[in-house]
């Protein structure tokens, strides 16, 4: 029987490279030889790039306070325990006083911040009707299951917005008064309270539903505010484009948080004089005090932040790609060690012969 | 799995084991690992967010992407990891079948090393999950700025963390983007042979999943409850956070892999990665330098000595000849450090002497004198016969100098032989049977049948 190499057989399979696994094949081999530089230079890079986020998020101020009063002590504490053991809350007035000893740099941001409130809760995170906030006229008064118990009111009316997390919207207020000079009048700072909820959110997510005889509050005839509510939504504000569905307070609020110590955009300073920064002087802040919280053991704090082009202050970045950077290096070290060993117990047996 | 197989001719049995048989069981046993390890870490970063939600099984991951994770954007790279990754290339696979035992011995995939990779997953779940939480944390001020009264503060006081407004899915993208570029990080620390392929298929799942994550977060505002994910992905696309995130965290989690694996194939390379340095290091046989051929070992002559001659004689000749190629090669090769120690002239007769007192298994000449006389054949013959000397000395576990020796007997074996092959098997030099070197084809079976006979 012969063979001969050039015919070729009916079954025979495909000659590529890709069926008979000839690819050409970059094969490497992690030993101490390829790993070395891949060590050394991702090391150096990330401990560079670690010290510039670092000294930028040093560069960035906070200022802080813890409002809640639960303490005993402070402004606000006269407010927490009027606020215990009554449902709804009395409305109250307490005020923060701080001074600043140097110019705050801007823009300035003023957050809320709420502790140990679970946003993230399933039960929560599903209790809302997007089609009803995204305006649309049939779901207005036929909201979804998902948000009972919000979902008709006692008397039996459709609640709008209906679900657990509009019906938990943060109802403190804050206004920033600074006194220029010593004993002198406080004047208010201007709290820019638009543009702080996503565009896309104002502008796509949440809509109004139709006017009915250009009236907002026609639309929502038939519909009930939420329980915890002491207003209607078509009378969250007086400005016709910040209230009902679009006010930027809800549209906020209704972004359900990541963790359960979040914070939460309230205004921006960025008017007038205020627009540079905050300049030294005295400043007070009235709180209207309606949002309880010692029902669940949580906090409340205002914050004052400066941004820069990596968010707030953030010096966790920096620290772990710096952490990062040295282990990246140090391990490099330890395969160089390695590397020199070896090769000299290799030139050390070779000079035996 | 199957193992039904119908070769049309009995000399591809051997490839058809020794190579497919090998490469089958590498591949599997590395890409069930792969996929026991993504599957836990991936529920691992789910596990971790229950922590921090109330323990209410809620999931800070889209549910569209859980659904699509594992069917679009990180099935293709182990796809063709898992068909086309070669561990130890054919030849050298061929030229040293003790390899094989790999796969009898169930080296590659033992309790111990699934449970090693299940802690390895644990531990990147765990760097995945708390890398971005902790850049979205806000740490309350328990410090010294917490004003509690009328009092006037500091403005230089900082505690507070980044600004974590931050909602679930918008926190909860990257950290999908993280466990993708994790999860093709690793195969890449796995895949031991890179094609075109491979490199695609990576960058395609990275492509295929933000133009996936682009457009179902342009699609409909309202269509996804209870996400809705609208503008997510393009608002982070426009964050420089989210790629120093992404960066860091693949890096972070697979740092103890890589620098393990690193260090253990150069401290104690197992006999495969041992078959791939060596393969690494046979392109360097143009360094070899020409007075070494000029001691005799041509193969034109060798195939015309008998096969009478004395294999020790031979043997030690050989390998003396093949320290220097050793020699040679090392000054110019690179990689494989723990491969070459030399050996005295004695230590090496005593063991080429004992190699010759192993009894070869009595089949495989026999199958070799019946078989005609292609050229495969003899290649195989000849590399049974004069391997089966050597399982021995190569089957030897722990690292030792014994090791390194038997290493070198390989390399003595090899050096002879791929110093005259370009990239296949046909090797036309006819040595004792103690190398594993194939024949002149057509020429030689005569002398083969001369030297297995003697063998018995």
């Amino acid at each position: 029987m012969t063979w001969s190499v050039t015919a070729r057989g009916a079954h025979q399979p495909d000659n590529t490279a890709f069926t008979q696994q000839r690819l050409p094949a970059w094969q490497p081999l992690l030993s101490a030889g390829i790993t070395l530089p891949l060590f050394f230079c991702a090391g150096l890079a990330f401990i560079g790039l670690g010290l510039g986020l670092y000294y930028t998020s040093n560069g960035i101020k906070e200022l802080e306070y813890d409002y809640t009063g639960t303490s005993g002590t402070g402004n606000c504490s006269a407010c927490a325990a009027a606020a215990e053991g009554r449902a709804p809350p009395p409305s109250c007035q307490c005020a923060w006083y701080f001074s600043l000893s140097e110019f705050f740099q801007g823009p300035v941001f003023l957050y809320y911040e709420l502790s140990n409130f679970y946003q993230n809760y399933r039960r929560y995170v599903v209790s809302r009707d997007n089609a009803q906030l995204s305006g649309l006229p049939s779901a207005l008064r036929q909201p979804i299951n998902e948000c009972a118990p919000y979902q008709f009111s006692a008397a039996g009316l459709p609640i709008a917005p209906c679900g657990a997390i509009a019906n938990s919207l943060f109802n403190d207020s804050f206004s920033l008064w600074h006194q220029r000079q010593a004993g002198g009048l406080y004047v208010e700072v201007p709290l820019d309270r638009t543009g702080i909820a996503w565009w896309s959110d104002y502008h796509v997510k949440f809509r109004n539903p139709p006017l009915v005889n250009g009236s907002l509050a026609l639309a929502f005839q038939g519909t009930a505010p939420p329980p915890n509510w002491h207003r209607p939504v078509y009378e969250l504000s007086p400005d016709p484009n910040n209230t009902g569905f679009i006010n930027q307070d809800f549209v906020v609020w209704m972004r359900t948080a990541a963790l359960p110590t979040f914070r939460k955009l309230y205004a921006r300073i960025r008017q007038g004089n205020y627009s540079a920064g905050l300049p030294p002087g005295a400043y007070r802040v009235s709180i209207t005090y309606n949002y309880p919280v010692g029902a669940f053991g949580g906090q409340k704090r205002i914050i004052f932040s400066s941004i820069s082009w990596m968010g707030g202050r953030n010096p966790f970045l920096g620290i772990a790609y710096l952490v990062v950077g040295s282990l990246c290096i140090l391990m490099g070290f330890v395969m160089l060690v390695v590397y020199i060993r070896y090769q000299d117990q290799n030139d050390d047996e070779a000079d035996e012969e | 799995m199957a193992s039904d197989f119908a070769v049309p001719r009995f000399r591809y049995l051997e490839r058809l084991l020794i190579v497919h048989g090998h490469w089958c069981y590498s591949r599997l046993a590395n890409m069930v690992l792969y996929f026991f390890y993504k599957n836990t870490m991936f529920v691992g970063l789910l596990f971790w967010f229950q922590f921090y939600c109330g323990f209410s099984a809620s999931a800070m991951i889209d549910q569209w992407y859980l659904i699509f994770f594992n069917l679009l954007f990180s099935s293709l790279p182990q796809l063709v990891t898992g068909v086309l990754d070669k561990d130890v290339p054919a030849d050298v696979l061929l030229a040293q079948p003790q390899l094989y035992q790999s796969g009898q011995n169930r080296e590659e995939y033992r309790p111990r090393a699934f449970w090693t990779n299940m802690a390895d997953a644990a531990f990147q779940s765990l760097v995945c999950f708390f890398i971005p939480y902790l850049v979205s944390w806000h740490l309350s001020g328990h410090l010294v700025c917490c004003v509690r009264g009328p009092q006037t503060q500091d403005t230089t006081v900082f505690q507070a963390y980044y600004d974590s407004d931050v909602d679930i899915f918008t926190w909860g993208t990257p950290i999908t983007a993280i466990a993708l570029l994790t999860f093709l990080l690793h195969l890449g620390v796995e895949t031991k042979t890179w094609t075109w392929l491979n490199w695609i298929a990576c960058g395609f799942s990275i492509l295929l999943f933000f133009i996936v994550a682009l457009i179902y977060n342009s699609s409909c505002a309202t269509c996804y409850p209870p996400s809705n994910p609208y503008w997510t992905m393009q608002t982070l696309m426009g964050d420089p956070v989210f790629y120093l995130t992404c960066i860091i965290a693949p890096v972070a989690a697979l740092l103890p892999r890589l620098f393990i694996k690193a260090l253990q194939g150069t401290l104690f390379p197992t006999q495969l990665q041992l078959g791939r340095q060596l393969a690494k290091r046979s392109p360097k046989k143009p360094n070899i330098p020409k007075d070494i051929f000029a001691q005799g070992q041509l193969p034109q002559e060798q195939r015309s000595s008998s096969s009478s001659e004395a294999p020790s004689q031979d043997g030690t000749s050989q390998a003396s000849v093949s320290l220097e190629k050793v020699v040679v090669s090392r000054e110019h090769g690179l990689v494989p450090l723990s491969m070459l120690p030399m050996r005295t002239p004695s230590q090496e007769d005593s063991l080429l002497k004992g190699l010759h007192s192993q009894a070869l298994r009595p089949f495989m000449p026999e199958e070799a004198a019946q078989e005609r006389r292609p050229q495969d054949s003899e290649m195989k013959h000849s590399s049974t016969s004069g391997t089966a000397s050597l399982p021995p000395i190569f089957n030897l576990p722990n690292l030792s100098s014994l090791n390194w020796i038997s290493s070198l007997s390989l390399v003595s074996g090899l050096g002879s032989v791929l110093q005259f092959s370009q990239s296949s098997l046909q090797v036309d030099k006819q040595d004792d049977e103690f190398l594993p070197s194939p024949p002149q084809p057509a020429c030689e079976l005569r002398a083969l049948r001369g030297q297995t006979a003697k063998s018995f």
